[in-house]
């Protein structure tokens, strides 16, 4: 047992020191904790910052391919551009060509037959078995929207010939002369009829001939 | 729910003082002792101890009128010591700082600096009767009861048949007990109580005396006054202040046999026998002056404590003391347990308990047993 002689005010003095001292240690641990904490995180955060530097430099050489994917993907169009323009420029050229074989096949059958009219279509070749062929309008709109994997594969030429022929034979030396030219792998006889022209008899014939580029 | 800040406490204490006491400051007119127990196990240990003695009072500064104090010797009066001393002692205790575990200390003045009476009154509630024990004593004492400070405990009913009840009462001016402290805090020890003499000797018995059933009769020979009181079960059931045995009137009464200081009679007191003469003891006790005085102080005081125990065989029956402890500076007495027990008739020892490894081992122990008993308060507060 004791006494305490030390007056009240001196004691509640000493005891809001003291717990104000043991709440300082408290807040001052609690503190250090928080400190610590944070220390850590910010440790964390910067090796992450690290390790994001290395990602990134690695990662570069696959930037650099896409880079180089996009800029050969611009040249590619570009250059499809430019053929798709000669190619254009070289169908023009073609119809001559077309008229030279079909003038050199008249020749062969002796004049026996007459050429009344020629229609020439181009259309662009495609591997894509639904699209139509002929369409020479749909060649036109889908030149724009050419893209580099298009399956543009060249250009296909129609030739639909009219004509009339004193005798069959003549239209079947005509056909194999047009076949022989090699510039035709498909040529089919669409329909013949029989007509009079000045009294005699002649055959009309409509023959579809496809060709393409080579 | 108890509040976080008392958890905090309770682990503090055991994380910090678990087997280490606060610093027992034990303040007299003419040293201060401070000691510092340990607790290994069940056993208690003295681990550390210094003494410091008031610095002379010329060294400090000229005081004019305060004759009551000799030039070696320190403070013969308690009024002027605490007037223009104890603030200069207690400073030199800022350098012991590192000598003892901890901040926290008790403290206590002795040589009568704090009153004790016993006071008889109405059973009533604790603060009640601080009320009415402190109005006794501004009473008695002719003072404000603003300017004391005091406290009581109860002892044991001497007259069962009485409605009221005995309690012992100390009490000290507000601004002595204000000045100690805050002359400790500015020295860097925190005073958490100041205790009284009574309780102190009380709690150092309980340290050498492990039997709750044996009444024991514990006397502080001080400077100014000898301290006598009961114990049992480590509780002080009654106290006498014996005014005019101190060790002062002894020392003045040799100083002027052999016309000497008060420093170099205290010596020749604490000297051993054999030492400084090598005639008989029966011889001595005749032609010697220090013998003399000093068989004349023993018989009186055996006289006083012979009183003392009458007194209680009559009021405390069954609390008849059994044996005496010695402590304080006369234990410094060569063979000062011997001459008394042959003189009053019962077992007496000085008080003493195991010294650390680090104190030497012919230290005056006994002369810290009251500080022993402040440190001890560690373990009572928890």
């Amino acid at each position: 047992m004791h006494v305490n002689l030390l007056p009240t005010t001196f004691v509640w003095r000493r005891r809001i020191r003291k717990r104000l001292r043991q709440w300082g240690c408290v807040y001052g641990i609690f503190g250090a904790f928080v400190f610590a904490w944070n220390v850590q995180l910010i440790g964390k955060w910067w090796n992450g910052l690290h390790e994001l530097q290395k990602i990134h430099a690695a990662a570069e050489p696959i930037r650099q391919l896409q880079s180089d994917r996009i800029r050969l993907a611009k040249q590619s169009l570009s250059l499809q551009q430019k053929i798709n323009q000669l190619q254009a420029a070289v169908s023009k050229d073609r119809t001559t060509s077309f008229l030279g074989v079909v003038a050199a096949g008249v020749g062969s059958t002796a004049k026996t037959i007459q050429i009344q009219e020629m229609h020439v279509a181009v259309s662009a070749k495609s591997n894509d078995s639904t699209a139509p062929a002929g369409d020479s309008q749909r060649w036109t709109n889908a030149k724009p929207n050419a893209s580099i994997d298009s399956k543009f594969l060249g250009n296909q030429y129609i030739l639909t010939l009219r004509g009339i022929a004193i005798e069959s034979e003549s239209i079947t030396a005509f056909m194999e002369s047009l076949q022989k030219s090699s510039l035709f792998p498909k040529i089919e006889l669409r329909s013949t009829q029989e007509r009079f022209v000045s009294e005699r008899p002649v055959q009309e014939f409509q023959l579809e001939c496809v060709g393409y580029d080579q | 729910m108890r509040p976080l800040s008392f958890k905090l406490d309770r682990v503090s204490r055991l994380a910090l003082h678990r087997s280490y006491g606060w610093t027992g400051i034990e303040i007299g007119c003419h040293a201060i002792n401070m000691a510092q127990v340990r607790k290994i196990d069940s056993r208690w240990q003295l681990a550390a101890v210094w003494s410091v003695e008031h610095p002379t009072p010329y060294a400090i500064e000229p005081i004019q009128n305060v004759s009551p104090c000799d030039e070696v010797f320190g403070w013969l009066a308690t009024d002027a010591m605490c007037e223009h001393g104890l603030a200069t002692t207690l400073e030199l205790l800022e350098n012991l700082n590192s000598l003892f575990h901890g901040r926290d200390c008790a403290a206590t003045l002795t040589d009568g600096m704090i009153a004790y009476r016993e006071l008889e009154l109405p059973l009533s509630d604790p603060a009640e009767l601080r009320s009415m024990v402190s109005s006794e004593i501004a009473i008695e004492s002719e003072c404000e009861i603003e300017e004391l400070s005091t406290d009581c405990w109860e002892l044991p009913p001497n007259r069962p048949r009485a409605e009221t009840s005995s309690f012992g009462a100390v009490s000290l001016m507000k601004s002595t007990a204000l000045m100690v402290a805050n002359d400790l805090l500015n020295a860097g020890f925190e005073c958490q109580t100041l205790d009284a003499v009574p309780c102190a000797m009380a709690r150092a018995t309980s340290m050498v005396v492990d039997d709750d059933s044996l009444s024991t009769l514990a006397v502080d020979l001080g400077y100014h006054q000898a301290t006598v009181t009961l114990v049992r079960a480590g509780k002080p059931l009654m106290s006498r202040g014996l005014r005019s045995f101190g060790l002062i009137p002894l020392l003045e009464q040799i100083a002027r046999s052999f016309e000497l200081n008060m420093s170099d009679a205290q010596t020749l007191l604490f000297q051993s026998p054999s030492t400084h003469d090598g005639s008989s003891k029966g011889h001595d006790e005749f032609s010697n002056p220090r013998e003399q005085k000093l068989g004349a102080f023993l018989k009186s005081l055996s006289k006083e404590i012979d009183k003392t125990i009458d007194y209680t065989n009559r009021a405390y029956r069954s609390m008849a003391p059994s044996q005496l402890l010695l402590m304080g500076e006369g234990v410094r007495i060569p063979n000062v347990d011997q001459a008394i027990e042959a003189r009053v008739g019962i077992p007496t020892h000085t008080w003493a308990i195991d010294l650390s490894e680090n104190l030497f081992g012919n230290q005056h122990v006994g002369t810290f047993a009251v500080a022993s008993g402040l440190s001890m308060l560690a373990w009572e507060s928890m």
